[in-house]
């Protein structure tokens, strides 16, 4: 690693954040080093894109600190915003440009403009240069979005639930370009997206964030190595499972109790046998699973659905 | 910058193209139904709000547009500066405006200078350029509006109706107009930033606050008095809508007939003629005038205080700002009938301003800045009848009364004998100051002529003194002072001092571009332009103006105690509130929100 770089890409300390008195971001620390895929996930409101927004200086914190690629996200400069990509969700681009007027308007803003990388990620779309944006459908807009991101050659790209909207061609078509397009690049990539099988198939790290706070910061693998699902079968009505440690969800399905755990051991059946249970299988739970089971433990309600 | 500057243009070019055409084809279709530069004021101004509202609704969608978070992430997260990307847009939009106000204004005026017979000054020219500046002033105000966090952003229209809304020259308005645009855009500098908010620098701060304080002083003023006036006519005690009015007050003295307002003055002489004079006047012996030409146009106004045209017989004369005299037009052949100056038909000299006409029963009067005028006979031309030197000015009233003539300028009511040279004309200085003047009533007795001033007219304005003074004029002409009275107020000192207490420093900022700009009023004589500013107030209305101030000062020291500021800046904000008062205050509370206060640090998070 460059020495002369930041060792996190994303490095905030105490970071608060207020609409009115409503807290967005709660005393987030958080530090995303540099390179991979960090996936963002959590539950509408969990504060992803307020942090992006303070990120990019869009937003004044309320307090803490935040710093993007070593700089104070209060004042970044435009030398610094060329190294930083960015795709919303919305995919927002004039509509009034034809789509060669954009790239070239781009390509004049941005030094480090890669012609080549552009023209390879387009390729992926039936996008037209003599198009006008507005006539460009939703995932032709991503497309022609991303392309001009990965253009920038950015340090580090953010991209905001980018597929969100997008049929399942559109997103496949996406998502492989993007990895394509950065299989060999050095970027740091933050990805935030609710959708698990993307996180599954893109994220080199995860990042679960709830109620403005970082919950959980590991690799995918790890994660599910630490949720577990516990399948348990009473005689008669189970007891509350929800006083057994680490729970985070609890379930009963076709007369069987599903009880998700993280950061349990084996004892966990033991707990389960004493407590009435006639057999107790244990099983590893996929991403998706794992972190729903792990968002649903923090969402109001949840536990009394349950 | 360049690519953003061509691109505004091309989002907006056919918009800006159909604004265009239909702007001139307009302009054509109302000029050929009258004349549109030679209209009055009011009509200019229907104009001008047209005009304004188009700038300022681009700037609501274009900025509205761009204001969404996800387009705003778009435009501003890039590496161009933020000032740059500014500075396109802007281009952007005084090019259109350019494009869609400004030329289709200067080819109709250009065609009507060719084409029509029509009096076209350079002035009207002046006017368009000034139309198409307060467009884009309004383009900015609306940059502002949109950009701008606070809900209260519109207040900053407040300052080009403080800067740039004056009855001045086209050139003075032009610099006025153009003094305003640079502020707006220095505002919307301030704000046009990722996270839209004002700067906590000095310079940021002021420039924002300033603007907002004045809009909420005028606003105060605006609400404040419609609220008061409005609860006076709900219980039925306004004086202008009841009669119940202050005994001896102005509105009372207003309400009589001529001669008794002059016996309610007579009733308080100590002249020991008095009675007879009381017992000699009845109905319809005494005359009233009134300084009705309190205002000449400023030569080179782009607009016009009225219609600037006479008629007389086949000709339509109207008045030229470029030569100062009537230019002719046969209506009914269009054919140029020529110019009409001080000497009659032809170019005969200028008059000293733009005359303005004074009707009296079927005798048509002239008046400029120093001057008298008789149109008389067919050919309209007019006589000289009365100058009155060039270190006072006509101020209106100009009547006959028996064998005399009256006529009011800004430092004497003068009797002129029919007949008689101008200079052996009798004399009364005013008793106060010309602007306060409300009537002046003449009537003949035995002794004389008595002649009372009746002031109480900038009464709401603050004027404390309103008062009724009579004088006789006797046989030689020599002026006697005989009866005196004071007028009782009819509003509260409070509310006619209104303006000064809520904000004695802002009073004064605001008023002062009015004050320095020469709007054509009749100035009071010998009195100093900024008059208004150093008016004595009452000790109530000083207690009111105290009170206000300390309580915005302990107000802002409340308010600042949650807000994330630094000791010296809480400090300024103290003393801008002792110095500037409630509007200060409400300029704190919008600029500077009360920040909420983070709970404790929650658990740590889980990481491998």
């Amino acid at each position: 690693m460059n020495a002369q770089l930041p060792e996190y890409v994303i490095d905030t300390d105490g970071l608060c954040l207020y609409y009115k008195d409503k807290p967005a971001l709660d005393h987030l620390t958080l530090r995303v080093p540099r390179g991979g895929i960090h996936a963002f996930v959590g539950a509408n409101g969990a504060g992803k894109s307020s942090l992006f927004r303070v990120l990019l200086g869009f937003e004044p914190a309320s307090g803490g600190s935040a710093r993007v690629l070593g700089h104070d996200c209060a004042h970044l400069p435009p030398s610094l915003r060329e190294r930083i990509g960015f795709v919303n969700e919305e995919h927002t681009l004039p509509a009034w440009m034809r789509v060669q007027d954009l790239a070239r308007m781009q390509q004049r803003q941005y030094a480090r403009w890669n012609g080549a990388r552009y023209d390879e990620v387009l390729r992926h779309f039936n996008v037209l240069p003599a198009q006008k944006v507005g006539q460009l459908s939703r995932g032709e807009r991503a497309g022609l979005n991303l392309a001009l991101a990965l253009a920038q050659n950015p340090e580090l790209l953010i991209l905001d639930e980018p597929t969100l909207g997008l049929d399942v061609v559109a997103k496949q078509v996406f998502l492989d370009a993007l990895l394509q397009a950065t299989a060999d690049d050095d970027a740091t990539i933050v990805y935030c997206s609710h959708q698990m099988d993307e996180i599954e198939r893109v994220a080199d790290n995860l990042v679960i964030l709830e109620h403005g706070r970082l919950r959980y910061m590991s690799g995918p693998d790890d994660f599910c190595e630490r949720v577990q699902l516990w399948v348990a079968a009473f005689p008669d009505k189970a007891p509350d499972l929800w006083q057994l440690p680490g729970v985070l969800r609890v379930q009963a399905i076709d007369g069987l109790s599903h009880i998700v755990t993280f950061d349990q051991d084996e004892s966990v059946g033991a707990r389960l046998k004493l407590l009435g249970a006639t057999s107790v299988q244990a099983m590893p739970l996929g991403l998706h699973r794992a972190v729903n089971a792990f968002l649903a433990h923090g969402h109001a309600g949840t536990r009394r659905a349950a | 910058m360049l690519d953003f500057y061509l691109s505004e243009l091309r989002r907006f070019r056919t918009g800006a193209a159909i604004y265009a055409l239909a702007n001139l084809v307009i302009l054509t279709v109302l000029g050929q139904v009258t004349n549109l530069p030679g209209m009055p004021l009011e009509g200019h101004l229907m104009i001008l709000i047209l005009y304004a509202l188009s700038g300022l609704g681009l700037a609501l969608y274009q900025l509205g547009s761009y204001r969404q978070p996800s387009r705003w992430i778009w435009l501003q997260h890039r590496p161009l500066h933020r000032l740059h990307i500014l500075a396109a847009i802007v281009l952007a939009a005084i090019t259109l405006v350019a494009l869609a106000v400004a030329l289709p204004l200067f080819a109709f005026l250009a065609a009507q200078d060719h084409y029509s017979q029509h009096v076209i000054d350079s002035r009207y020219f002046l006017g368009a350029a000034w139309l198409a500046l307060a467009t884009f002033g309004a383009w900015l105000a609306g940059a502002c509006i949109m950009l701008q966090r606070s809900r209260w952003a519109f207040l900053v229209l407040a300052l080009p109706w403080v800067l740039a809304l004056h009855e001045a020259a086209g050139s003075t308005l032009l610099a006025l107009m153009l003094a305003c645009d640079l502020v707006l855009l220095v505002l919307v500098a301030t704000v046009f930033r990722p996270d839209r908010r004002v700067g906590h620098g000095a310079a940021a701060t002021i420039a924002n606050a300033l603007p907002l304080q004045a809009g909420f002083y005028l606003g105060l003023l605006l609400a404040g008095s419609l609220a008061y006036q409005v609860a006076l006519m709900l219980v039925g005690a306004h004086p202008n809508n009841s009669m119940q009015v202050a005994h001896g007050g102005y509105i009372e003295a207003l309400r009589l007939e001529p001669h008794e307002t002059m016996l309610a003055g007579l009733a308080a002489s100590a002249d020991p003629r008095a009675g007879a004079w009381r017992a000699a006047l009845a109905p319809k012996t005494v005359l009233e005038i009134k300084p009705d030409v309190r205002k000449f146009a400023v030569r080179d106004f782009p607009s016009n205080l009225g219609w600037s045209t006479l008629t007389d017989g086949n000709t339509m004369w109207t008045f030229s700002h470029d030569r100062m005299m009537y230019r002719g037009l046969q209506p009914r052949t269009l054919a140029d009938a020529g110019w009409l100056g001080v000497g009659g038909r032809g170019e005969t000299g200028p008059f000293a301003s733009q005359p303005q006409m004074l009707h009296r029963r079927d005798s048509l009067w002239l008046v400029d800045r120093h001057n008298v005028y008789a149109m008389q006979g067919r050919n309209g031309s007019p006589r000289h009848v009365l100058h009155i030197g060039t270190a006072e000015q006509v101020g209106g009233g100009f009547t006959a009364f028996g064998a005399h003539q009256l006529l009011l300028t800004n430092r004497r009511l003068l009797i002129v004998d029919a007949g008689a040279a101008p200079g052996a004309a009798t004399s009364i200085p005013l008793p106060m100051a010309f602007g306060d003047l409300a009537h002046v009533q003449a009537a003949q007795v035995a002794d004389g002529m008595l002649v009372s001033f009746l002031y109480g007219y900038r009464q709401n304005e603050g004027v404390a003194a309103s008062p009724q003074v009579i004088y006789l004029v006797d046989r030689g002409g020599h002026a006697t002072e005989v009866a005196r009275r004071e007028l009782a107020h009819d509003f509260p000192a409070l509310f006619e001092h209104r303006d000064w207490w809520v904000s004695p420093a802002l009073h004064a900022l605001t008023r002062l571009p009015g004050l320095l700009v020469d709007n054509g009023a009749v100035p009071d004589d010998g009195a100093s332009r900024f008059e208004p500013l150093m008016r004595a107030r009452p000790p109530v209305v000083w207690i009111a103006a105290i009170v206000a101030t300390l309580a915005s000062s302990l107000g802002a020291l409340w308010w600042t105690r949650r807000t994330r500021m630094t000791p010296r800046e809480r400090a300024a904000w103290c003393l801008a509130c002792l110095l500037l008062g409630v509007p200060a205050l409400l300029s704190l509370v919008v600029l500077r929100p009360r920040a909420p206060v983070p709970a404790k640090a929650p658990a740590t998070a889980l990481t491998a």
